[in-house]
């Protein structure tokens, strides 16, 4: 069909929105709420344009074109108002762009910028806590409502002042996580982003995975790491964060290293220009030297130690069958993950009844860290108390997994110091003045630099799973595979389930693995179980939809037509080239892995295994 | 039930409605009620309105057992014919969205009835359901068969305990006499209907906002198309109308289009209900022909202002209205007469000002309505209405600059164009309409800093003149010592302790402390 934009014609096939058309042929139009993967929440009305035949403006995130359609996105009646809506925001907006976390990837910003929008064009108003009228109930307004922040929570923290209320946060956690701990409260100019009953978002079961934040299009939600050295202190901005950071790193009486996760090399880059997928581990690995670590190592090889232990761990339990029994109500013999902290933070809270069955295994951040204050310490002389253990994540619940209970495997020290989120790594290079693109590659340092693509591949759904099988299959067949790739396991679905022929239970019967990712989808999964539709032996669930690639650390992308499942989509296949031209493939083979067994953990499963690598759980509260 | 049924229970009850109604029009023989051509009112104050039988003997459910016996098409023929336009407040073509509704392909779909009305100062849903909540029924049972529905909902606000309690008993009744319920009059048509109550919030009459509020969700409007014809509640094709529209559907199709039709203005065809009031000898519900001009409403039903005031406007359309000057008063009323001149119909309330009420004032009334009742979603319509409003306030408050003007009409046109709902893309209609006919009245407060009809306090001084007794009864409430004196002995206003608080003027027994 054909169709005219701003006097041209365009011939346009299929069921295309506005937004998208115009984005095709190069005309950005700006919007604030529209997300692909969301679905249509129209409340921005920065995209309206014109239509003719329409008496109004049209948001043209969510009109489809029609055949014949002439459309007008840059005349005086379009760019007023789009301006004077942006200017509408801006008058009650906290405009504190220059220390703001944001100020180089906010929506707000970009947009306002753009349309040179006169910040002051509109008295500001107060909001108003008490504003409740015509027979609403009045706010029960405690500290996190209008207007205040919401510090509660350690690693998300909310700022309504910066909220432009487009209802993205509320969506995916409802609709992606099942959540469902945020809300729009109020109405009328009282509307506002609440927590059920006015509550704290540190009061709720907030499972700090950090969607929300990489949907949010400004500062108002941001992500805090919460190191222990800063507890009680007005901390929490990423400012001070970074302060601290940067002091550590400066002083000369503590050893600093830092680990990298497996997904941030092939997102890092975005933040500096370069392409979504870039494999940028080099860059990432000078830059990190740049600022000052002392030694940069890779994650990928805890991965592997992950790997080789939570594989022991599935095979002990291969030898009986998997159900969910009615009686006891408890889950018979499925394993699930452990790998993923948002998750277990879910599983604590609202599925104490699993905890029995997830890996006892700890997580790759949590390896590390026990390694490198045992192992690592050891080989270098060096007091583990001097020793200071950075993670670069994409994650935001990383740091609350640093400090959950009983994690660490001394009482004296915490075995991960801080755990930082790309963008926050990002926003120090910024600082440092850096030019990210320049660097020439670097190597990571040994000895816990060298890992195997299996480790490499966590980082995306259905990695952990893949590298599993890879190491199990080979050792129950006492044979090398041919080919490690399980090609059903692998791509974005929410939920994929696969029976593996080469790996066998007690029966048997092939074994069973779902590979699930957002937590709408593991809610799914769970009930199928407890339902008897479904058994399966081994269950992987990452909370972020598509696996840690489209974490809640991971850059923010300002794309006309924000969408970052292809983000993720282009990061997950960067890491499978990768781990397809890695030599090294199998957790099994690592040489490192090896050796340190042989040197210093003895047998997977076995004794010294069990009190550095694995942990328990304990329930937690819902509600404070 | 069946129509040989319905033929027993006319006949049995038909002298006593005769006689009711004969009692009514005797009691009620003033022009305000002879004058009115009262259709969908017409059994309001007669019949019994929970008992299903006197709703029968007044030809109820005659129009449903009609209708089962055509086809659904020629139903809503005669529905398209009667010229019907909806009276919740656009004036959609009723026919036309029964037509979508029908057309729809589904096995299920829905028919609500929107009662949520919601608007400042209109009550005539509320009557229709209180006193003759059958007709609402019956039509909905008609639009079910005639639709393909097998449910209907009625969404009542909270606030009309007595329309609540009348409805439930009607639906009880309906059922129990088998005039709701499965395969109705014996043929294979079945039909419920469930009532549901709203929260309160005037966006949830909005009818998307509506259809979230029954699935359980906030009331929020979300963007059009799909249209609830065709994705409505739980995603089902959804008939949605609103009472006033409906109630006068079983009449229709019992006695035929032309009952409707050839009643009102061209394109405007009927009646409608207005709840009259303000600055007005007869107030209440009226019902008149579509066409009718504001004066003959004030003057032939409505007796003329009250006493010694002069009338300066009519505000039609509650929160998304406007007003009309004095000088417009032969304009007929009707969806698109209003419409020419910055108004709407609405849902039909009609507030007559005279020269004590400051136009800015009434603006700045509804947009505060309009800043609390928003649902709050979209941008121009959660922020832009408060900007008006500073605007205002600021004009009424002496600190107004020429240049306001123009800022709030460049607003108010961003917020009707952008806005995601109805509510937004109407809520500055009262400040452009008073902007257009009254603009030397916003200029006087500019200006001179005057408020012309004393309303605004921080434009507004008090002053004592030579009327006064010496009484001394307001230096007894002032609350600040403003005014000194003693009996008999002159009263003195001091203009700078006064906080214009307004204790003492209708304190006053001849009215000697004035406004200026
Ligand atoms: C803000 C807003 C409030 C509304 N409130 C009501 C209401 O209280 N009652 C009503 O019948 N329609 C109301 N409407 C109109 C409905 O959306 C809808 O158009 C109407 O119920 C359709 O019925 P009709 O075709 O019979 O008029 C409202 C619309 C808006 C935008
Ligand atoms: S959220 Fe955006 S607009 Fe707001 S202060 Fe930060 S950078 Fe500026
Ligand atoms: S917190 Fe962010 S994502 Fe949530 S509504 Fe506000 S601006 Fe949108
Ligand atoms: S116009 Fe107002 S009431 Fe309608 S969706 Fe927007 S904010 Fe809500």
């Amino acid at each position: 069909m054909k169709i005219k934009i701003d006097g041209k014609e365009y011939k346009v096939k299929g069921e295309k929105t506005i937004l998208e058309v115009c984005a095709d042929v190069g005309i950005n139009i700006p919007n604030l709420c529209y997300s692909k993967n969301l679905g249509l929440l129209s409340s921005c009305r920065v995209c309206v344009v014109e239509v003719e035949g329409r008496w109004n403006l049209v948001p043209a995130c969510g009109e489809i074109v029609r055949a014949g359609m002439v459309i007008n996105t840059n005349s005086p009646r379009v760019i007023n108002a789009r301006k004077t809506i942006l200017e509408l925001l801006l008058s009650d907006h906290e405009l504190k762009c220059i220390s703001c976390s944001r100020t180089t990837d906010c929506r707000l910003k970009l947009a306002s910028e753009a349309a040179q929008c006169d910040a002051e064009r509109f008295q500001s108003n107060p909001h108003r806590i008490d504003g409740a009228t015509h027979g609403s109930p009045p706010h029960t307004a405690k500290s996190a409502d209008v207007g205040r922040l919401d510090k509660a929570n350690n690693y998300v923290r909310r700022n309504p002042n910066k909220c432009i209320l487009c209802g993205r946060c509320v969506k995916v956690c409802a609709e992606h996580q099942e959540v469902g701990v945020l809300a729009v409260n109020g109405r009328g100019f009282d509307a506002h982003i609440g927590v059920a009953w006015g509550n704290e978002l540190g009061s709720v079961p907030c499972i700090t995975c950090g969607q929300c934040v990489v949907n949010c299009p400004t500062a108002a939600l941001e992500e805090t790491s919460a190191p222990r050295e800063l507890e009680g202190q007005e901390r929490n901005t990423n400012v001070e964060e970074i302060k601290f950071l940067r002091e550590k790193l400066g002083d000369k009486g503590t050893h600093v290293i830092v680990a990298t996760a497996p997904s941030t090399r092939v997102a890092i880059g975005e933040a500096f220009g370069l392409p979504s997928g870039t494999n940028a581990e080099g860059k990432m690995v000078a830059v990190l030297k740049r600022l000052g670590f002392d030694r940069v190592f890779d994650l990928n090889l805890a991965a592997d130690f992950t790997i080789m232990e939570e594989g022991t761990e599935l095979l002990k339990r291969l030898h009986k069958m998997t159900n969910y029994d009615l009686k006891t109500r408890t889950f018979i013999n499925t394993q699930f993950t452990s790998c993923c902290p948002a998750w277990i933070n879910y599983v604590q809270m609202m599925h104490p009844e699993l905890l029995p069955n997830v890996s006892t295994t700890k997580s790759p951040q949590q390896i590390f860290g026990a390694l490198a204050k045992t192992y690592y310490a050891q080989k270098m002389g060096i007091d583990p108390k001097n020793i200071f253990v950075v993670m670069l994540m994409p994650c935001i619940a990383k740091s609350s997994e640093a400090n959950r209970e009983g994690i660490d495997h001394s009482k004296e020290f915490k075995d991960v110091d801080m755990s930082i989120t790309v963008r926050q790594l990002s926003r120090m290079v910024r600082e440092a003045g850096i030019d990210f693109a320049k660097l020439k590659n670097e190597k990571y340092d040994d000895p816990l630099g060298l890992s195997s693509g299996a480790g490499l591949i966590f980082g995306t759904t259905g990695g952990v799973s893949e590298a599993a099988l890879r190491t199990i299959s080979e050792k129950m067949l006492c044979k090398r595979l041919n080919n490690v790739n399980f090609e059903n396991i692998r791509g974005e679905q929410g939920i994929k389930v696969a029976e593996i022929d080469t790996i066998q239970d007690s029966h048997g019967n092939p074994i069973r693995v779902a590979v699930v990712s957002g937590i709408a989808n593991a809610e799914r999964v769970i009930k199928d179980i407890k339902s008897g539709r479904e058994n399966y032996h081994f269950v992987e669930v990452m909370a972020c939809p598509g696996g840690c690639v489209n974490g809640g650390g991971m850059p923010v992308h300002n794309d006309i037509i924000q969408d970052n499942f292809a983000n993720a989509r282009r990061r997950a296949s960067t890491m499978y080239n990768m781990d397809q031209y890695n030599n090294l493939r199998r957790a099994h083979d690592n040489p490192v892995v090896k050796q340190i067994y042989k040197e210093f953990l003895g047998e997977p499963n076995g004794e010294i295994a069990y009190k550095l690598l694995h942990t328990t759980y304990k329930p937690r509260k819902k509600y404070d | 039930m069946n129509k040989k049924k319905l033929e027993q229970i006319k006949e049995q009850y038909k002298p006593i409605i005769e006689e009711k109604r004969a009692k009514w029009q005797e009691e009620h023989d003033t022009p305000f009620y002879t004058r009115q051509t009262r259709l969908v009112l017409r059994n309001v104050e007669i019949i019994e309105p929970t008992s299903v039988h006197e709703y029968i003997a007044t030809d109820g459910y005659f129009g449903f057992a009609k209708a089962l016996t055509m086809q659904p098409q020629e139903i809503i023929d005669i529905v398209k014919e009667s010229g019907m336009r909806g009276r919740g407040g656009a004036g959609f073509s009723t026919g036309k969205k029964w037509q979508f509704v029908h057309d729809a392909q589904s096995e299920t779909k829905y028919i609500v009835c929107n009662a949520d009305e919601g608007d400042p100062g209109a009550f005539m849903d509320r009557a229709i359901l209180e006193n003759d909540p059958y007709s609402v029924l019956e039509s909905m049972t008609i639009a079910g068969y005639a639709l393909g529905a097998q449910k209907g909902y009625i969404y009542c606000r909270a606030e009309y305990p007595q329309a609540v309690k009348n409805c439930k008993a009607a639906i009880i009744a309906a059922r129990k006499n088998r005039l709701l319920g499965d395969n109705l009059f014996g043929t294979n048509f079945s039909f419920n209907i469930e009532l549901r109550l709203g929260a309160g919030a005037f966006v949830c009459g909005e009818e998307t906002a509506l259809i979230a509020s029954i699935e359980g969700k906030r009331g929020e409007p979300r963007p059009r198309p799909p249209f609830p014809a065709v994705s409505g509640l739980y995603g089902k094709p959804t008939l949605i109308n609103n009472v006033e529209t409906l109630s006068a559907i079983p009449m229709i199709i019992f006695e035929g289009a032309e009952r409707w039709n050839k009643i009102g203005s061209p394109n405007n065809a009927g009646t409608k209900v207005f709840a009259l009031a303000g600055n007005i000898t007869n107030g209440g519900l009226i019902e008149v022909p579509m066409g009718i001009t504001i004066k003959e409403i004030i003057y032939e039903i409505g007796g003329g202002y009250a006493e010694g005031s002069k009338v300066k406007a009519v505000q039609a359309g509650g929160p998304s209205g406007g007003c009309i000057p004095a000088s417009m008063f032969d304009l007929p009323i009707d969806f698109d007469s209003l419409q020419s001149v910055g108004s709407i119909l609405g849902s039909g309330g009609l507030v007559v000002m005279c020269d004590k009420v400051c136009m800015i004032d009434v603006a700045k009334f509804f947009i505060k309505f309009s800043v609390d009742e928003s649902c709050g979603k979209c941008v121009p319509c959660r922020i832009g209405n408060i900007k008006l409003l500073n605007i205002l306030e600021k004009i009424t408050s002496g600190r107004g600059e020429e240049s306001d003007l123009c800022e709030l009409e460049k607003l108010s046109k961003t917020i009707i164009e952008t806005s995601l709902c109805g509510l937004g893309q109407s809520s500055p209609n009262p400040v452009l309409s008073t902007l257009t006919h009254f603009r030397e009245e916003y200029l006087d407060h500019i200006h001179n800093r005057r408020c012309g009809a004393g309303i605004c306090r921080e434009l507004t001084t008090y002053e004592i003149n030579e009327k006064c007794i010496m009484c001394t009864a307001c230096i007894k409430v002032c609350p600040v010592d403003a005014i000194t004196g003693e009996l008999k002995k002159p009263h003195y206003l001091s203009k700078e302790k006064c906080i214009k608080c307004n204790k003492c003027v209708p304190i006053c027994p001849v009215d000697a402390i004035v406004r200026v």
